[in-house]
């Protein structure tokens, strides 16, 4: 992944402290601390080191530091080994690599869109398992 | 006249993933009763390749998921991890790594694990935390130290749809058909 400075719009340095509501419409990326909603409508790149205790939904997340909050991708969400997301994830697709953590209720996937976050638990593209059976329906009776 | 060479079985080390207890087995076993809670535990690895409905699936091997493999149950278990190809339905508790392969579907309460790598295209759906670790249980002054284990090939199964009725009460009830 090319993480250089030209491809974000928004850059939070290290040395920021942001408390607030952030939105926009391209590219961020997050090298400090913050605090707040983050809204966007393309990519969070949330750097090593960096503390995010927000709520964030944009459309590629892509997370190397802490997020404490819930993250809602309409695309996808990557957790790099030393991402961390305290909080619910809502996307269509997810990779992780290994030795990332998470602790929170993972909706991934589901109907291949991101559904509502207030959708109800139950998914419906996870189908149930259908009785299979071999005996076959009784048939009328001719006379 | 020459002395019968003495042979040494390659052990392993396993868990019980019923009380926790560590203890040594032959690289060879299949199944054994803990030392400690007397539970018969599965030793061997486990290849799921078709529909394998169960209360419990549980190993202290490896479980393997194939691509048109399906697990519906209230708990899995598996003491060295799980690739997944396939389907997977129910909680999961793995001490070692889970693999979610690319096409590969989980939905239960839980997952929870020491590693997990989800590839592109994986469906999740319930609570998952990693890392985590089994508790330890508090130790029994008549338990011997358990010593360093060699691994060796082991043997595997396919396993077949089956009953087994030691679930603990936590857990949630699979999606039967």
């Amino acid at each position: 992944m090319a993480d250089t400075n030209q491809e974000f719009g928004t850059i939070i340095g290290a040395d920021a402290n942001f408390k607030g509501e952030l939105s926009f419409d391209s590219a961020a990326k997050l090298l400090g601390k913050f605090e707040g909603t983050i809204n966007a409508k393309g990519r969070v790149y949330i750097a090593d080191g960096s503390q995010c205790k927000a709520t964030v939904k944009a459309k590629e997340i892509s997370v190397e530091g802490h997020i404490d909050g819930n993250v809602e991708a309409a695309d996808r969400v990557e957790i790099k080994n030393k991402g961390a997301i305290t909080g619910d994830i809502t996307a269509a697709r997810m990779i992780m690599a290994e030795g990332a953590s998470i602790d929170g209720h993972c909706r991934i996937g589901v109907n291949g869109h991101t559904p509502p976050s207030s959708s109800s638990p139950r998914s419906s593209s996870f189908s149930e398992p259908k009785p299979t059976s071999s005996v076959a329906p009784p048939q009328p009776v001719k006379k | 006249m020459a002395k019968p060479k003495a042979t040494t079985t390659p052990r392993r080390e396993i868990r019980c993933y019923l009380c926790g207890h560590v203890f040594d087995v032959s690289s060879m076993t299949m199944s054994v009763p803990c030392p400690r809670c007397n539970k018969a535990l599965k030793v061997e690895d486990v290849h799921v390749k078709t529909y394998v409905p169960v209360n419990d699936l549980q190993t202290c091997g490896k479980i393997t998921v194939a691509k048109n493999g399906r697990v519906v149950a209230r708990v899995i278990r598996a003491g060295e991890g799980i690739d997944c190809e396939g389907t997977l339905e129910g909680a999961i508790e793995a001490d070692d790594r889970v693999i979610l392969n690319g096409k590969s579907t989980w939905k239960g309460k839980t997952l929870v694990t020491s590693a997990l790598v989800i590839e592109d295209g994986a469906k999740l759906h319930g609570h998952v935390k990693v890392p985590w670790e089994r508790p330890i249980p508090p130790p029994t002054p008549t338990t011997p130290p358990s010593s360093s284990s060699t691994r060796a090939a082991r043997s595997t199964t396919e396993v077949k749809p089956t009953k087994d009725e030691s679930t603990p009460s936590h857990v949630e009830s699979p999606s039967m058909p």
